[in-house]
Formats: structure tokens, C-alpha cells, sequence
């Protein structure tokens, strides 16, 4: 039994230590698998991290890229309407935030190689990326605070660009907010006009007229002598204009090309908008004639021909000898004679005529002493004994002038603001070569007041009228006098736009009819309101004064030597010290410089592909700026010194200034330019001018979290 | 006897059978301590890929395109073209880092250049791969000239 019983239980442990070594096994190998299983769970796990990562990488990366080249594109001046600058800064110049959303995300985001740069960050690898992205503009705000002047699409808010990445279906989401301002960098309506000073006269009634003759038979100058700025408004002259006659013989010269002084003019075909100053001093008006083809009235008025007419004071007056002498070519051309001299004592501004090849240029104005009329006047060349005009209107068709004539009802009194009498067709001096004289004076009687339809009228405006002396005709440059600094002009006359076909287009979000510069901005504002438009301001620290620049030439210069300030509005704080421009600078992009005292602006450069592009401001709001003027090439900027005191001066008054831009200033003395020189508006400083806010509004992205 | 001879046996088996069992699931676990290893030195070299790519970022590094050929070394600054130096963070020295930045300006093929595309390529020999071929970790950014 025991034996049994021992065979048996020895059988029963039989395979014990299999089946131990097999459960051991067994579990060691539960076990192991578990750790492996685990390790691998790790393993993709950290590779899981690291796709996330790379996702991550690519999303910061690509939103960088948005950013910038949003950045680079709104400094970009292409004007083809298809280039990303001009599509985004349309968008941005739009009200509605989803509007300016879905114009950035469908018109140009999508056009920026976002998924080039997707795979330009994950080439080489194995796995499969794909992106999503957004964009959304929120807390838009107007700049207008009920306090100022702006233009209707400056504005400020929020930007927030989105960019999802996902690698491998490790998604990352990456989303920065940066806000944005949307500013106009010049100021209105200083930058209408290339001469603009709140203190011209100064008691000199001279001014810059104090050119010094030799003898009235050459007519030279004396070296010595001051000699005027020469006011050149829109193109440089040509051949039939030359400015030298002029700048040697105390003028101001205003002429240029096709477009004239106070920038009323047009150009080429769609003719001239004029104004035109009658004499009432109870009643200045104007006469806006716009030839363009739109109102009724005026289609195919052209104003084709300008002559000289001599004043009264240049024919009769005590110095008539000297100014046949110095007049010498023109009285040659066009002799006085017994029965006709002309007694015109306007102003002749006339464009030329694109309608003919052989049409005359502009002429020149001249700014002497008893001149009646600032800027344009009819042109209107009459007899001085029997009043016969002799010239000088054509190419108004019957059927044009009938129409005109018809429009609107006479108006009581007006026949007294023109010679009483008829342009006439015949009697014209030979000299003058016209053709189709046409009797004009009913049409002015015809032509109604006040209409606002966009029809020829005549309008009130705060022109001074009769004789004016010299100083009275040059502070109207600006068209501001010395007692009356209300700006009130027509909108397409106060403003007017200086492409061709928008003469009669409202000015974008202006209303100039009743634009008065101590609203614009206060009147010790030198600023003119720019000061709510600053994006940066730069401090100069620790040395104040040329290490202004220096500051502006690390952050604000294109490789160091070019100013690039992305049409933004900057101000430089140096505590009243002032800032020194070096020499030799150029302009990368434009835009508009405040600093808080005077200013010395060095030499420009010689490589800028041209004088008028980009559009430069630089403004001191206190104390003077001075030109350095040694240089053989133009200082290309807009100078502006409004505070009191504020003057421009010339490092070396004996040499000529020669500026591509415009002044703005409290004062102005000539003595200090005693070298004369050129003052060339540039149009591209022209803030309602469509073509200007389509490349130079500013539209400025500040730094994440900031504010701008 | 003939009792005794078979547990001997069952032993002899059990351990054949256990050294059948223990070779594979050795090598398993060698092969899950190898990756373990190997992705602890991916995810350190990616640390310091990250950490060089955003010295880079911060410092706006716009060199000319090409390759820029660097050895980080544990600690220690790396200059990569002579402008720019990196502070590298401490790394096993098995890693043996080497490698090289790839620059490219993008958009490529237009007149305005808005930044470059950083591509940094590691090498990298891994604890258990010693003696083998390096392992090759990437890791790229865009740098903005704006």
C-alpha cells in the first residue's frame, strides 16, 4: 500500500518541474512582452513627441513667414493692382473686419507659397504634412476721434493669423495676434501745396524778389544778390519752358508742365481744372472750370494757348524801361504797339493743349508788384484802349457753347467782374498764331453759382482780390493769407486728384469744402495732427543728438544707408537736441520723421532711381531745419518746421537749395537762401491722390502682444 | 533507478526548454532596451536641435545660402560662420555630434527675398549603435528678414 501510495505520488510530481519551467516561462515571457509593449508604447510615444515637435516648428515657422512677407508686401510700391502689396493694402484699407479677413485670406494668402514653404521645411522626410491656416481681423477702430482730421480708412485693430500643421496626424496649432494701424503719413493739406509758411509777409513785401540786376541792358544779376526759389509745381520744364530766364530775374516761377501752380491743373486730355479769381472785395469768388468731359458745359472746353501779358506796371510804370530790357525776348516776340498792348495784369498759367502738336506750352508766372491775381485767369489779353481782348480762347464748339450758356441763369452783377466785352475772332496779333476765337463772356454769365452737381459754377472761396502786393500773392501759394486762414475750396478744387480721370470723384472720405487748418489740427500743433499718427517712436540713448540717427540708421535703414521707415509716421525723442541726418542717405521706403527739435538733413544720395519716389517727410517741432546744400545732388524730402521759430536754412546760403518735395514752414527768410535754387513739388506726397494711398498709405503691423 | 533517471530527465528538458525559451525573449528584451536607447539620444539630439534653431531665431541669422558645416561639442559655444555662436547644452559625448546647417532663402525665385528656411542636420551616433553608421536627425525653421 505504501509502496503504492509512494509510486503514486511519486507519478503525481511527475512533470512538476516542466510544468514549473513552463509557467515560469510562461510568465517570464507575459512579463517580458508587457516591458517590450510598454518600451514600444514609449518609443512611439517619443516619436509622437517629436512630430508634434516638427509640427510645431513648422507652424511657428510659417506664421513668422506670414508676418513678414506681410510686412515686406506693404512696403512693396508696385502699383500693378495684382501685386500683393497693392492687394493686401487694399484689404486693409477696408472698414469691415470680416471683409478685410477674407480679402487677406482669399486674395493674398493664398498666393504666398505657404505650402512651398511646407515642404521647404520638411524635405527629406518620409512623412505627410499638410496645413490649414486663417486669418481674423478684430477690434477695428477708427483713429477718428471726433479731434481731428483723418482720412476714413485709418484705423487700428487686431491681426490673428492661424496655422495648423499636422505631421503624421500629430496636429499643432499655432496662432499669433499682432496689432495693426492703417495711417496716412502726411498731413492735409499742407502737402497739397510745395510752399506752404504761417508767416510769410514778416513785413518784407520784397520777399524773395530781391534779385539785383546789373544793368537793365544785360539784365544779369549781381552774383551776391539773393536770389528767389524757383517754384516748380508738377513736371520739370522742358525746352519751352526754361527756368533760367526766370531764376535770374527775381521770379517765382510757378510754371512747369502740364500741371500748374495750387495743383489745379490736369493734364493732357482731360484738359485743366482752373481757378479763376474775380475782383470783389466784398464777394471773392472763384471760377472752377473743369474741362474735363463730365460737366455740362465745359466738354472740350481747352484752354489751349498761353501768351504772355504784361502788366500795366511793366508797360507804363516808373521801371517800364528796365523791364523791356529785361524782358527784351518777350517784348521782341510780342511788340506793344499803338492800338493794342496788353494790359492783361493777370497771372497766365495756361496748360498746353493736348489737342494740338503745335500748341504752346505753359507760361511762366510772374510775381511783381501789382499783380491782380495769384493764379489762373482766363485767358484773357485785352486792348488797353478800346478793352478788345485779342486773345486767347478756342476750340469751345457752338453746340458746347450754347449748352453752357443754357445751363443756368444769368447772374446778377457778374458781367462787371469781366472786361465788357466780347473775345472776338478778329484783330488777333499775328504773333499769337490763334485759330477758332470764340466770344466767351455770355458763357460766364451763364455759368450758375454755388451748384455742387459737379457742373461748371463759380464758388466762394477765401481768395483775396484786386491788387495785391507781392507779399499778399505769395502767401497765397499756400492759399492761406496772413488774415484769412480758412481753406475753403471745392472739393475737387481743394483737393484735387491728380489722375486724370478723378477730377470730379469725391476725394475719399474728405470733405474739403470747409477745411480750416486750426481744425485739422491745433494751431501750436507743428504737426499738423501727424503726432496721433506716430507707429514708432525712437529714443535716442544715451547720446542724444547724432546718435538719433545713428539709432534710426540700426533700426530704421536699409543696409545702413537708406532710409526705410515702411511708410510709417516715427518720432525720434531726443529732448529737444535735435538730430543730424549724415550725408549721403538715401531712401529705401518713405514715410514721415518727427523729431522733437531742429534738424540738419545731410546730402541725399545719387542712386535713387528717382527724385520723387518714395515720398520722404521730415519734420521738426521745434526749431529749424537746415539743409545741407553743398551736395551736387536734391535734398528729397518734405520739410516741415510749423513751431515757432521754425524756418528752413541752407548750411550754405550762397549755393543754391534745391529741394524735390516741399516746405512747410513758420518762416521763411531769403536772405538765408541767398543762392536761390529749385523747389519741385512732388505729387507723390499727396495723401487724397488715389495713386498715393494705393503705394504709400501706411499700413503698419506693431509686435506681438504690443500695441502700435 | 529508472524513477530517479527520469526527473533527472524532466530537468535536462526543462532547461533545454527554458534556454529555448529565454534566448528569444533575451533578444526581445535587448531589442526593447535598444530602442529605448535610441529613442532616448533622438530625443536629445532633438533638444538640441531645437535649442540651436531658436538661438538662430532670436539672433535673425541671414547668412548667405549654403552650407555651413559645425561640430557641437557638450557645452560649449559653437560658432557657425563666424557671426553667429550658439550655446550648445550638455549631451552624452557617445552622441558625437556633428553635421551642418542648410541655408535657403525663400520665397526662391523672386526678386524680394523674405527670409531663409534653416535646415539643421544632425549626425549622431547613438549608445547602441557605436561603431555603425550615424544616425541622421532634421530639423528645420524660417528665419525672417522682416
Amino acid at each position: 500500500m505504501n509502496k503504492r501510495n509512494r509510486i503514486i505520488s511519486r507519478g503525481k510530481r511527475a512533470g512538476i518541474v516542466l510544468f514549473v519551467v513552463l509557467g515560469g516561462i510562461f510568465i517570464l515571457t507575459i512579463l517580458i512582452l508587457s516591458y517590450n509593449h510598454l518600451v514600444r508604447g514609449k518609443f512611439n510615444e517619443s516619436q509622437e513627441l517629436l512630430k508634434h515637435l516638427r509640427a510645431m516648428k513648422c507652424a511657428q515657422s510659417i506664421s513668422r513667414y506670414i508676418i513678414s512677407k506681410m510686412k515686406a508686401d506693404l512696403i512693396d510700391t508696385n502699383t500693378d493692382a495684382s501685386s500683393p502689396g497693392q492687394v493686401l493694402r487694399t484689404a486693409f484699407k477696408q472698414n469691415s473686419e470680416s471683409v478685410i479677413s477674407n480679402s487677406i485670406l482669399s486674395d493674398w494668402m493664398s498666393k504666398i507659397g505657404l505650402n512651398d514653404l511646407l515642404s521647404g521645411l520638411t524635405s527629406n522626410q518620409s512623412f505627410v504634412a499638410r496645413l490649414l491656416y486663417n486669418v481674423d481681423v478684430s477690434q477695428v477702430k477708427s483713429l477718428d476721434d471726433g479731434n481731428g482730421f483723418y482720412l476714413d480708412y485709418e484705423k487700428s485693430g487686431q491681426i490673428t493669423i492661424s496655422v495648423e500643421v499636422e505631421i503624421d496626424k500629430a496636429t499643432e496649432k499655432w496662432q499669433e495676434t499682432r496689432p495693426f494701424r492703417v495711417i496716412m503719413p502726411f498731413p492735409l493739406p499742407i502737402t497739397k501745396f510745395n510752399l506752404y509758411l504761417r508767416d510769410a509777409a514778416g513785413g518784407d513785401d520784397t520777399k524773395f524778389n530781391t534779385v539785383i540786376i546789373a544793368t537793365p541792358e544785360t539784365g544779369k544779376v549781381i552774383t551776391t544778390s539773393p536770389r528767389p526759389l524757383i517754384l516748380t509745381n508738377g513736371e520739370p520744364t522742358n525746352s519751352s519752358t526754361p527756368e533760367d530766364i526766370w531764376k535770374n530775374r527775381g521770379w517765382i516761377y510757378m510754371g512747369g508742365s502740364e500741371t500748374l501752380l495750387n495743383r489745379a491743373g490736369g493734364s493732357k486730355e482731360f484738359g485743366q481744372n482752373y481757378h479763376s479769381y474775380f475782383p470783389s472785395a466784398a464777394k471773392p469768388i472763384t471760377l472752377v472750370f473743369n474741362f474735363g468731359p463730365w460737366p455740362i458745359g465745359s466738354r472740350n472746353v481747352v484752354f489751349s494757348v498761353a501768351r504772355w501779358g504784361f502788366a500795366d506796371t511793366v508797360c507804363n510804370g516808373p521801371d517800364s524801361l528796365l523791364w523791356q530790357s529785361v524782358l527784351k525776348p518777350e517784348f521782341s516776340k510780342f511788340p506793344l504797339t499803338a492800338a493794342s498792348h496788353w494790359a492783361s495784369t493777370w497771372l497766365h498759367l495756361f496748360g498746353e493743349s493736348p489737342q494740338g502738336s503745335s500748341a504752346s506750352k505753359i507760361s511762366h508766372t510772374r510775381v511783381i508788384g501789382d499783380v491782380k491775381d495769384r493764379y489762373l485767369e482766363v485767358c484773357y489779353l485785352a486792348d488797353s484802349a478800346t478793352k478788345v481782348p485779342v486773345g486767347a480762347v478756342r476750340a469751345l464748339s457752338s453746340a458746347d457753347y450754347n449748352t453752357a450758356r443754357s445751363s443756368g441763369p444769368s447772374i446778377p452783377g457778374m458781367s462787371a467782374l469781366f472786361v465788357k466785352t466780347k473775345l472776338i475772332e478778329s484783330d488777333v496779333p499775328p504773333a499769337l498764331s490763334l485759330q477758332e476765337f470764340i466770344a466767351l463772356e455770355p458763357l460766364f454769365l451763364a455759368i450758375p453759382w454755388l451748384t455742387t452737381d459737379g457742373s461748371v459754377c463759380y464758388y466762394t472761396i477765401m481768395s483775396k482780390i484786386d491788387n495785391c502786393s507781392y507779399s499778399e500773392t505769395y502767401d497765397m501759394i499756400a492759399q492761406y493769407t496772413s488774415t484769412n486762414q480758412k481753406v475753403d475750396i471745392p472739393p475737387s478744387a481743394a483737393a484735387p486728384l491728380t489722375s486724370d480721370k478723378a477730377f470730379q470723384l469725391p476725394i475719399e472720405g474728405i470733405d474739403t469744402r470747409n477745411i480750416e487748418i486750426d481744425k485739422i489740427a491745433a494751431v501750436n500743433d507743428p504737426t499738423l495732427g501727424l503726432t496721433r499718427r506716430i507707429c514708432y517712436e525712437v529714443k535716442a540713448e544715451p547720446a542724444p543728438g547724432k546718435g538719433a540717427f545713428e539709432v534710426l540708421q540700426e533700426n530704421f535703414c536699409y543696409k545702413q544707408t537708406s532710409l526705410n521707415l515702411g511708410n510709417a509716421v516715427l518720432r525720434v525723442v531726443t529732448g529737444g537736441v535735435g538730430m543730424t541726418i549724415v550725408d549721403g542717405i538715401g531712401r529705401h521706403t518713405g514715410g514721415n520723421i518727427i523729431v522733437d527739435g531742429p534738424v540738419t538733413v545731410g546730402s541725399f544720395d545719387s542712386s535713387d532711381p528717382s527724385v520723387f519716389d518714395p515720398p520722404l517727410m521730415i519734420m521738426a517741432e521745434k526749431g529749424a531745419i537746415t539743409v545741407n546744400n553743398g551736395g551736387s545732388n536734391s535734398t528729397l524730402a518734405y520739410l516741415v518746421a510749423l513751431g515757432n521759430g521754425g524756418e528752413i536754412k541752407c548750411s550754405k546760403p550762397n549755393l543754391p537749395m534745391n529741394l524735390v518735395g516741399g516746405i512747410a514752414a513758420h518762416t521763411l527768410d531769403p536772405s538765408k537762401m541767398a543762392g536761390g535754387g529749385n523747389l519741385i513739388y512732388n505729387t507723390f506726397l499727396d495723401p487724397t491722390d488715389p495713386a498715393f494711398t494705393k503705394k504709400y498709405v501706411g499700413v503698419v503691423i506693431g509686435p506681438p502682444g504690443g500695441n502700435i | 533507478m529508472k524513477r530517479r533517471g527520469m526527473s533527472l530527465l524532466e530537468i535536462l528538458i526543462a532547461s533545454g526548454i527554458m534556454i529555448a525559451a529565454m534566448v528569444p525573449l533575451w533578444g526581445l528584451m535587448g531589442s526593447s532596451h535598444k530602442q529605448v536607447t535610441l529613442s532616448a539620444d533622438e530625443i536629445r539630439v532633438s533638444q538640441l536641435a531645437v535649442e540651436i534653431l531658436e538661438q538662430i531665431e532670436n539672433k535673425a541669422w541671414l547668412p548667405l545660402d549654403g552650407d555651413y558645416a559645425i561640430v557641437p561639442l557638450s557645452g560649449e559655444l559653437l560658432s557657425i560662420d563666424s557671426k553667429v555662436k550658439v550655446q550648445i547644452g550638455s549631451f552624452p559625448e557617445y552622441l558625437a555630434l556633428g553635421g551642418k546647417i542648410n541655408v535657403s532663402r525663400f520665397p526662391a525665385g523672386t526678386s524680394t527675398e523674405i527670409g531663409k528656411v534653416i535646415r539643421l542636420i544632425l549626425n549622431y551616433k547613438s549608445k547602441e549603435q557605436i561603431g555603425k553608421e550615424d544616425k541622421i536627425y532634421e530639423l528645420s525653421t524660417f528665419v525672417s528678414g522682416y
